[in-house]
């Protein structure tokens, strides 16, 4: 330091007297020579001092709003006027100032602050000078005041920013090169924005324990800066109370209480909020950097509700899966299914067309000899024995292209798994989410008929548990015994609780009448039931009692299962012949391996086109590979009558071809040439259809016609509704394929 | 083994029809006496035999049987010959038939290049040729010359494993199997479909 | 010579001779007869101090009275096919001159954890013994660039 200042007064004096005064001067103050400073710009030094000094204030030009920052104001009168930074922004009474400055275009560091989950105001990186006040002020947590004065560039704010980033490195370790957040850190970043470039930090680093979270997320808790955002997820969004803080001042940290896994089926969001290292991917951990992925914008298949994910990739390898943003569908959050089911795409992939030779082995073919066999079957048996299955995740190009096939080949049996027999087609309201996934929110009461949205869509359900903390929404369940994470009120197993409902005699039904919104959700593990009919009628009245569907409410909704079920519907997928399976004599299965193949003659000739070799691989006599939802270009319409495209993220594997490539193939080698040879060309054939599917990332309402529907006479069963999904992480071929979700499946759920 | 070949060369042209058959046969000799040698160090023992390699060599030859008139080659099934300095000689050729050799075997795509020994275009036993010509064969000369500078890369290891069996096994096949009559009739879709998904 | 047949015939009455054919039978004499390194090296053995055996059986002598530069020397065990890289890494320093550390004591020091058997270089030994390097068509243990598994038939 002497020698540094000396060299440093040396070369700005230029006279021996001169000189001799400083180095005097400076050997006469002993704490100049001892303090280090921190302040890597010298007005920062004396950031009091410099804030009275009076400054020239550098006029900006006014910043656009950060990150889509909107303003919205429920109450025109609420309007207020801040100063951020000497420019008038005008926000909503009770934003907070942090708010206020995003929407002046200010960005303000924070780690503990989520515009999601609730304010904890414990990390202090938002600090901000507002004029008036002692202190710098966090700026999460204070609400913005009338005419308040916000200063964020100034010698207070930015001290203010050092002190508190040096107190968040001196116990963060120093292990960015070995740490999956490298490069995504928000820690990182923040710390080459705002931080200093030195600490005063000498002592000995503290260092915590490793918390066991389960097979999913990866927990490094040195690395821990106490945020509590995690905790705040868990408990305000997953609706689970497992993570908490333990312990004060340096013992503090984040933990389960009990040694315990983190059992929700939303856990992998910890990973994405977590700003630092300390929660991270398990199977991703050191698989690769994120600067070398190749981020694809896609959509999920593995449930009917469609989230907006990003596939990561490098090379031919899909290496991880993360959330995108959408409001409607997914918020920010996806399910562990979506994000972790990646690891599915690279096992047990058919890659050859093969033959079952006379042997029953399987055989490699090409293409030519594969699809030659099995036009020459298809022309042998009598058009009405032949079936056609659409698999879960069928895309609707290829769903269309089946149901040209067959019927150029004269059979109309087709259908999507899932559907049940005879489904109901023909009103889109029959099958699709009508109040739409974020009109849930408006609801009050809540009736879950047959359907456990915790398993059979988590992103529906988590909308359902924002509404009921929010509201207080009311919740009904009628069906198996199963887990819910927020207050509900099981009122029955079976249709005989429907029947007390409707005729007006359940306890519940004064919840109902009351309800300005009430929203009636049923599973579509009904569709599967033979008295389907009669309840869907029940229900149908019970919706009438309740007042659920009027012009500017539709609460009658079903929750579909699977992603390829709306687009089966819309298209027309329905099989002509209640018992097709028993006669069929060629089964073309596309993706369907829930189908029950037990009925089937054995004599039956089965191609399967699909991308995994799952159950109905086993049956078959010919495997057709195709790609899989992350290879290929298709359109899904998801539950609440979205429809959105799938983009390729990596090529497919092996010799595997499209979906509608394939049919479109076949149709030509068994003399059936269908029209189209682009997908172009199929979207226009759709559009015949089903126009819908092709206004993409819109949601088409369904119109109502709940007058239209015919009167049932069916007789129902009072045999209880069953759940329609066993095991929450494995629902189809890829998430089977799946090894990370087989071990969900295995330690998670036997803890149940 | 290398430098015998090249110690081999041919001489700049031959004075008549007479002489370039001779070397046409003095090639296909060296060549057969070298595909011992090319089977050892390209270790392809277990992808081909002598015999088959050899018949490739000779099927390579008496493909070009019918040239007589080397200023001017006729052209007779396809089978373009280079009258022009850029023509079925060029280097390129090799790149995608050895990319392309096996999956044109497996989709019996023959590509009218996947041939063996391309360059090696020399009119051979063929009775009604001994014709005997009193000017340059200019033509003859040059593919001689290209087939031995490709058995000489053959023999030296400029060409690797892949190479020859990209070109001279699997390519040997596309030759002898035809399935261009059985993609007749068949839309450009489905002959792009057997070759890909990306089209 | 007369030298050499003096110090024979002293050990033949010192040890009798039929100690002194065991030895010759131990030593393989019979195979360094018509090998001159071999022979050289039996020869030069006498007058020197075995100095340590290690465990391929290679025995280091030293004798300080030769020339310096030359008074340490290796027996190899294997008296078919010998050649330097038989030399452990040991014993390598000392039989070079590195170091006066015999292989003995330089052995203890040697880690247990991660210290890789010495192995001879094989070369032109046989296809198993040829190093190819990494890609190289005949490595058997070629990295497998398939990104993905394919499902595998099975019999039913």
């Amino acid at each position: 330091m002497g020698f540094g200042v000396l060299a440093l007064r040396a070369s700005r004096t230029s006279s021996a007297i001169n000189r001799c005064f400083s180095v005097s001067r400076i050997f006469a103050n002993p704490s100049n020579r001892h303090s280090r400073s921190i302040a890597s710009t010298p007005e920062l030094r004396n950031a009091e001092a410099a804030a009275e000094a009076p400054q020239t204030q550098e006029i900006h030009p006014p910043r656009t709003p950060l990150a889509g920052a909107r303003v919205h104001f429920p109450k025109p009168e609420d309007a207020i006027e801040v100063f951020v930074d000497g420019f008038p922004v005008t926000i909503p009474k009770g934003m907070t100032v942090l708010q206020a400055c995003e929407v002046a275009g200010v960005d303000i560091p924070r780690f503990c602050y989520h515009s999601r989950l609730s304010i904890a105001g414990n990390c202090r990186m938002c600090l901000v000078e507002v004029e008036k006040s002692p202190k710098p002020v966090a700026s999460c947590a204070m609400p913005a005041l009338p005419g308040m004065k916000i200063k964020t560039d100034t010698p207070v704010a930015k001290k203010a920013r050092e002190g508190v980033m040096e107190f968040l490195l001196m116990n963060h370790p120093l292990d960015c090169p070995i740490c999956d957040q490298g490069g995504e850190c928000d820690l990182q970043d923040q710390s080459m924005a705002f931080g200093s470039d030195r600490g005063r930090f000498t002592d000995v680093k503290r260092s915590v324990v490793d918390k066991n979270l389960g097979p999913l997320v990866k927990t490094v808790m040195t690395r821990c800066i106490q945020c509590t955002r995690c905790v705040r997820f868990a408990t305000e969004v997953a609706g689970v109370q497992d993570l908490g803080m333990l312990g004060r001042g340096s013992g503090e940290e984040i933990g389960t209480y009990v040694e315990k896994l983190m059992t929700s089926e939303l856990s992998g969001n910890v990973i994405d909020i977590c700003p630092v290292g300390a929660l991270t991917s398990k199977p991703f951990a050191f698989k690769a950097r994120n600067w070398e992925l190749k981020a694809t914008e896609t959509i999920d298949v593995t449930d009917a509700v469609g989230s907006n994910i990003r596939i990561d990739s490098r090379g031919l390898e899909v290496m991880r899966i993360i959330p995108r943003l959408n409001e409607d569908i997914n918020e920010e959050w996806i399910s562990d299914k979506t994000r972790f089911c990646y690891d599915g795409l690279k096992r047990q992939r058919l890659n050859d067309p093969m033959i079952r030779g006379p042997d029953g082995r399987f055989k490699s073919v090409s293409w030519r000899d594969a699809l030659a066999i099995v036009a020459e079957v298809a022309l042998q048996v009598k058009p009405e024995e032949i079936v056609g299955v659409a698999g879960r995740l069928s895309d609707a190009e290829s769903m269309i292209a089946l149901k040209d096939f067959l019927n150029r080949m004269g059979s109309n049996n087709v259908w999507c798994e899932g559907n049940g027999v005879r489904p109901n087609a023909d009103l889109r309201s029959g099958y699709l989410l009508n109040s739409s996934i974020s009109g849930l929110e408006k609801a009050d009461v809540f009736l879950l008929v047959g359907t456990q949205p915790r398993i059979e869509a988590p992103m529906v359900n988590a909308r359902i548990h924002k509404t009921v903390r929010a509201n207080h929404a009311k919740v009904g369940y009628i069906g198996p015994p199963t887990d819910f994470n927020y207050n509900c009120k099981n009122l029955g197993t079976g249709p005989q609780t429907l029947l007390e409902i409707a005729e007006g005699r359940h306890p519940f039904c004064s919840a109902l009448l009351a309800a300005k919104n009430p929203a009636i959700i049923v599973g579509a593990g009904l569709f599967e039931r033979k008295d389907k009919d009669s309840i869907l009628s029940v229900i149908d009245s019970i919706a009438k009692l309740g007042n659920v569907v009027r012009p500017d409410w539709n609460g009658l909704n079903f929750l579909l299962l699977h992603a390829a079920q709306a687009a089966s519907l819309d298209l027309g997928l329905v099989p002509e012949s209640d018992n097709s399976i028993e006669s069929a004599k060629f089964l073309y299965l596309m993706g369907a391996d829930d189908v029950e193949l037990d009925e089937l003659p054995s004599d039956a000739f089965v191609v399967y086109q699909g991308h995994h070799g799952d159950r109905s691989v086993y049956r078959a006599n010919v495997i057709l590979p195709a790609s899989a939802f992350s290879e290929k270009e298709g359109t899904y319409e998801n539950t609440e009558g979205c429809s959105q495209q799938t983009l390729p993220a990596v090529p497919t594997v092996g010799d595997a071809r499209d979906d509608w490539k394939i049919i479109r193939a076949l149709s030509e080698v068994a003399g059936v040439c269908l029209p189209y040879d682009n997908l172009a060309g199929i979207r226009s054939r759709i559009s015949v259809v089903a126009p819908n599917l092709l206004r993409v990332d819109e949601r088409e309402p369904a119109l109502i016609h709940t007058d239209l529907k015919p009167d049932c006479q069916q007789k129902m069963s009072t045999e209880p509704f069953s759940s329609a999904v066993d095991n929450f992480y494995m629902t189809d071929s890829i998430t089977r394929a799946s090894k990370i979700m087989a071990q969900c499946s295995a330690s998670l759920l036997s803890k149940k | 083994m290398a430098f015998v070949v090249r110690s081999a060369r041919v001489p700049p042209n031959s004075a008549t029809f007479e002489e370039a058959r001779q070397r046409t046969l003095e090639f296909f000799r060296k060549a057969c006496r070298s595909i011992p040698t090319i089977m050892q160090i390209h270790n392809l023992e277990d992808v081909v035999t002598i015999s088959q390699l050899r018949s490739t060599i000779s099927s390579e030859i008496l493909k070009r049987a019918h040239i007589t008139n080397p200023k001017d080659p006729p052209r007779r099934g396809g089978d373009s010959l280079p009258t022009s300095p850029d023509g079925a000689n060029d280097g390129g050729n090799f790149i995608p038939t050895m990319q392309s050799g096996a999956g044109a075997l497996k989709e019996g795509k023959t590509d009218k290049r996947v041939v063996l020994f391309e360059t090696i275009v020399v009119y051979t036993t063929n009775t009604s040729m001994r014709t005997t010509y009193g000017y340059f064969d200019m033509v003859i000369d040059m593919l001689l010359f290209k087939g031995f500078e490709e058995l000489n890369n053959i023999l030296e290891q400029a060409k690797q494993r892949h190479h020859l069996i990209g070109q001279y096994v699997i390519g040997r096949e596309g030759l002898v199997q035809d399935h261009r009559t059985k993609d007749q009739g068949i839309s450009d879709f489905l002959k792009n479909f057997y070759s890909s998904n990306y089209f | 010579m007369a030298k050499l047949l003096k110090t024979a015939i002293q050990a033949i009455r010192e040890k009798g001779i039929a100690n002194i054919v065991k030895e010759l039978k131990e030593g393989e004499f019979v195979r360094c007869l018509p090998d001159g390194n071999l022979l050289q090296t039996k020869i030069h053995n006498i007058g020197g101090r075995v100095v340590g055996v290690d465990k391929f059986g290679n025995k280091y002598y030293e004798n300080l009275d030769t020339q310096f530069g030359r008074h340490r020397w290796v027996e190899y065990g294997d008296k078919r096919r010998y050649n330097a890289s038989q030399v452990p890494a040991e014993w390598h320093g000392w039989l070079h001159y590195i170091t006066d550390h015999t292989g003995d004591e330089l052995l203890m020091l040697k880690p247990q954890r991660y210290g890789v058997e010495h192995k001879q270089n094989f070369s032109g030994e046989g296809d198993e013994y040829i190093y190819h390097s990494k890609g190289h068509a005949l490595n058997p243990g070629q990295r497998d660039w398939t990104r993905y598994q394919a499902w595998q038939p099975t019999k039913t």
